[in-house]
């Protein structure tokens, strides 16, 4: 029987920003709408960390809300819910000033709004909305349209065309309209093969589905489906790649960082799917392997900065579906912790490199040394760090989340064990690389002109950076909901459990 | 003061040091040189009189090690990662080689790095380095081993792009760090696999207390574990075929040179074999490896050595020489000849390094004192050997065995040409959906705008080359 929160936090948390994103898309003075949208994620923020302490308090409890049970928060939603609205608080402080309105405010409040519903949603309806919702102002506005493109090298600078008038481009809408489509089929099928004839109970998330088992492998491949297409799992993964070089670079890392389609499979596909899900896993699990490997191996050859970014946040993101589906407690709390990690240091290196790319007025094509670290050596130095975090540094969190991944990977199948570290060390190389054709060598001329750190994004940065250092030095905190999420994922997928469910049915 | 909290003070005070000093500059203070080297000489002098009472107490209390657990950094399940530190006989010689050539270096470089704009990143990245090489051989697991032996290796690349406006440090570093991090891909397997085998990592639970006493990792596994601890360590202390990053990293500044690849992290892949000796004790194959590579290592340092035309490359070939032989040491089972060799190796080429700056000067001095000029010396091996072979050798010597280029040829190629071909694929694929490749044109304001910056950028690289 779930717990009930002492006051609908879950609500206030998503309706604020919801509600909030209507009133600064209005706005005209564009400082006072990042005022109104920093001032509505901060309590968002309050309330999800709020509901995530009431679970810290009973790790075991899954709380629902006192007036309407459409949201609830548990071990597995309760910090992502509340670090997706702290990147989206940071990204909203730390928005350079040139490519800030109020249209591109309100979506990133429209951006956590529906995507922290999808993590707290409590029925199938919610989360489909959710998921819906947050791809909105990517396919149906312009408010994330990134008007020229300029390509700046180490001595020129180059056109590089434009967008148009797309937030992304068109395969990437392709792609996740797809993901739209099948997630919705699946769900459908869900709800058609729940043998309950209630609504309320077809939609719930805790519905144990048994019955027609032909019709619960179509959905269940829908809903792969949707997780691969949103996820950018090869041969997808290709519109993430293009929508970071041509799109708004901040909204779309929010937008890959959100990693519904690894939450639909914690959440949606492995407790409700276990029987298929169990005989599947093989297959996704090499599937997200050889995504990481491929991605991994393109950046070793891909000089554009943007791109690079892209292949290495593809390549680490990938393995929250290998660790997912290691059907251990530690690989999987290895990857939910890895998600975390994932989402800090990827918004981090984005709003660095965002940063740079305002003040040099154009996108950097990486071709040779920039030097930027002459006039910015905190930028450089936040960047070095959310990189090698990234990619699992030691005494920074992405340590132990490499390390938990590897421990639970290698235990259940040695080849994704061994490949596993492989991949993370062509991706460090890559970080490092990365970093040193933006900050070292010989500056350019652009260079000398640089504004280092500003106040506003000082602390946004410090803010992150700390995130991922006390993460590392006392990771315990941030594992243990993770941990026991996992514990409870493996519980109700492992053959004795749902042969018993099943028996009781 | 107990030894648990002697032990954590080892760890807690360079770190915190090294974390109060860069999070104080993120926040924009400005440190004074002085107060930063004298800071960073207090710090590690404090560390030094640590390690003093560490030994006291182990001279006193006729353990065979100071151990001390702080609970699990973090667990899941069954699976937990210990927060262990340990000093032995193996350990305190080389935590005490760490704190000591950490203040001699940063004395040294108080003057020598004066009023250069990197000053403060130098010793921000010395203090990370001591922070990292005393948790590496504090550690009391091969878990906790693996963050100090990342820190030192971040740090290395660091400071070997140190003169960051040049091109080629930065390359040197790129390719430094490559090496690194294909070659701690045997560590971090090696330490997971021992998580397998036997459930944990720790020293209490690896290594026998006495000679009597076995390793619980035997057979294939013994050889496996091994066998990737030797991989790990081959990369980090320069032994052949990964050789070629050590000329390279003298790029950086010459103490760092010193303390990195004369003294304290071009012994850390030593020191983890004299760690892992009942490991690989258990296994022949490997001692019997570690014995070949030595021996081609120190022969391969010493051929290439006589070639190098410049001070600090030779001594790094001398580094590495000394390092064949130590791991030829260490692949006997010599463990206590092993210790002192990288004892005195540490000290001596430290001295070595930090003179060479000198050098020319010390070279002028060392032949007025004898009265003339001084000959070359190893005339009589090289009349041993023909002609034919001295000139083979010669060659061989002077392109660096080879191996840099049989590397590129046989693995960077390949796999760069694999990732470029993917990318052309990927471009395709792409283009096919209506990605990348078909952009549309940029209106002609946006165009007119883009010629403006791109002039006034123009002209500014202009300015900055004039």
């Amino acid at each position: 029987m779930p717990e009930q929160l002492f006051f609908p936090l879950l609500s206030l948390g998503v309706f604020v920003p919801l509600a909030l994103s209507f009133w600064v898309w209005k706005q005209t003075d564009s400082e006072q709408a990042r005022r109104w949208t920093a001032g509505a994620l901060v309590l968002s923020f309050v309330a999800f960390l709020t509901a995530s302490l009431a679970v810290a308090r009973a790790p075991q409890a899954r709380f629902t809300e006192p007036l309407w049970d459409w949201f609830a928060v548990d071990a597995l939603n309760a910090i992502p819910l509340s670090l997706f609205i702290a990147l989206a608080l940071g990204v909203a402080v730390f928005a350079p000033k040139r490519k800030l309105t109020a249209p591109w405010l309100a979506g990133l409040l429209w951006l956590s709004a529906t995507t922290s519903a999808a993590y707290a949603a409590n029925n199938l309806l919610v989360f489909v909305l959710g998921w819906a919702g947050s791809l909105a102002p990517f396919l149906l506005t312009r408010v994330f349209v990134r008007p020229t493109v300029v390509g700046i090298s180490d001595d020129q600078t180059d056109d590089q065309g434009t967008v148009g008038q797309r937030a992304i481009p068109r395969f990437a809408q392709i792609v996740l309209s797809t993901s739209l489509v099948s997630l919705c089929i699946g769900v459908a099928l869900l709800v058609y093969a729940a043998p309950q004839a209630n609504w309320h109970d077809a939609l719930s998330l805790s519905l144990a589905r048994t019955g027609d088992t032909q019709l619960l492998l179509v959905a269940f491949a829908f809903l792969m489906l949707a997780v691969l297409l949103r996820k950018g799992i090869f041969p997808a993964h290709s519109w993430v790649v293009t929508s970071f070089e041509q799109g708004s670079l901040l909204p779309m890392t929010l937008l890959v960082n959100g990693h519904l389609g690894a939450f639909l499979v914690a959440r949606i596909v492995l407790p409700l799917l276990p029987d298929v899900a169990h005989n599947a896993w093989p297959l996704f699990s090499n599937l997200g392997l050889f995504t990481a490997a491929y991605a991994a191996l393109l950046a070793l050859a891909t000089r554009k900065a943007r791109r690079l970014f892209a292949l290495v946040a593809i390549s680490q993101s990938a393995f929250l579906l290998t660790g997912l589906e290691s059907n251990t407690p530690v690989g999987i709390a290895g990857s939910l912790v890895l998600w975390q990690v994932v989402a800090g240091s990827t918004t981090m290196l984005a709003a660095v490199y965002a940063g740079l790319e305002a003040r040099l007025g154009a996108t950097i094509e990486n071709n040779g040394f920039l030097g930027l670290a002459l006039r910015a050596p905190r930028l450089a130095v936040f960047f070095a760090a959310g990189g090698l975090a990234l990619v699992g540094l030691p005494l920074t969190l992405g340590f132990p989340a490499e390390d938990l991944l590897l421990q639970g990977t290698l235990a259940t199948n040695p080849v994704l064990g061994v490949v596993l570290p492989m991949v993370t060390a062509l991706n460090a190389f890559s970080v490092v690389r990365l970093f040193a054709r933006l900050f070292l060598g010989r500056p350019i001329a652009a260079a000398h002109d640089l504004a280092d750190v500003l106040p506003r994004e000082r602390w946004v940065l410090t803010a992150a950076l700390l995130f991922l250092l006390l993460g590392g030095l006392f990771p315990a905190p941030l594992i243990r909901l993770p941990a026991l999420a996992a514990e409870r994922i493996v519980k109700l997928v492992s053959p004795q459990s749902h042969t018993a469910q099943r028996l009781q049915d | 003061m107990n030894e648990s909290l002697l032990l954590s003070l080892l760890i807690l005070l360079p770190g915190g040091f090294c974390a109060v000093l860069g999070f104080s500059w993120l926040l924009g203070w400005q440190l004074r040189e002085r107060l930063v080297a004298r800071l960073t000489i207090g710090c590690y002098s404090a560390v030094l009189l640590v390690v003093l009472a560490l030994w006291g107490q182990l001279l006193t209390s006729g353990k065979a090690q100071l151990h001390a657990v702080y609970g699990n950094w973090f667990e899941v399940g069954h699976y937990h990662f210990p927060l262990a530190l340990w000093a032995d006989y193996i350990s305190l010689p080389l935590l005490t080689i760490s704190a000591l050539l950490t203040v001699l270096v940063a004395i040294f470089s108080r003057r020598y790095i004066h009023r250069d704009a990197g000053f403060f990143r130098f010793f921000m990245l010395l203090n990370l380095f001591g922070s990292g090489i005393l948790l590496f051989f504090a550690a009391g697991s091969f878990d906790l081993m693996i963050g100090g032996w990342e820190v030192v290796g971040v740090t290395s690349i660091l400071l070997i792009a140190f003169f960051q406006h040049r091109d080629d440090p930065i390359q040197s570093a790129l390719r430094v760090f490559a090496t690194y991090r294909a070659c701690d891909v045997g560590l971090l397997v090696g330490v997971v696999l021992m998580h397998i085998f036997v459930g944990t990592s720790e020293f209490t639970q690896i290594l026998p207390n006495t000679i009597e006493q076995h390793t619980p990792l035997l057979g294939s596994s013994a050889t496996m574990v091994a066998f990737l601890l030797l991989f790990a360590a081959m990369g980090k202390a320069a032994q052949v075929p990964f050789s070629g990053w050590l000329p390279r990293a003298m790029e950086g500044p010459t103490p760092s040179s010193a303390i990195f690849y004369g003294a304290l992290s071009i012994h850390a892949g030593a020191y983890l074999l004299l760690r892992a000796q009942p490991i690989i004790a258990a296994s022949t194959w490997v001692a019997e490896t570690i014995i070949l590579v030595g021996l081609l290592t120190a022969l391969h340092g010493t051929f290439v050595g006589r070639t190098c035309p410049d001070a600090k490359t030779s001594l790094a070939y001398a580094s590495m020489t000394q390092l064949g032989i130590i791991f030829i040491e260490i692949g006997f089972g010599w463990q206590t000849l092993a210790l002192w060799h990288i004892t005195g190796h540490a000290l001596i080429r430290t001295l070595q390094f930090l003179r060479a700056p000198s050098m020319l000067h010390d070279h002028h001095r060392v032949h007025a004192a004898a009265g003339g000029h001084l000959g070359a010396t190893g005339k009589h091996f090289e009349a041993l050997l023909p002609l034919s072979f001295q000139r083979w050798l010669y060659r061989l010597a002077l392109d660096r065995g080879h191996h840099d280029t049989l590397l590129d040829r046989f693995l960077v190629e390949p796999v760069l040409r694999l990732a470029a071909g993917l990318q052309k694929l990927e471009q395709k694929w792409i283009g096919f959906f209506g990605g990348a490749n078909n952009r549309p044109e940029p209106p002609l304001a946006a165009k007119a705008g883009l010629q403006t910056l791109r002039s006034s950028l123009k002209q500014k690289t202009e300015g900055a080359d004039a």
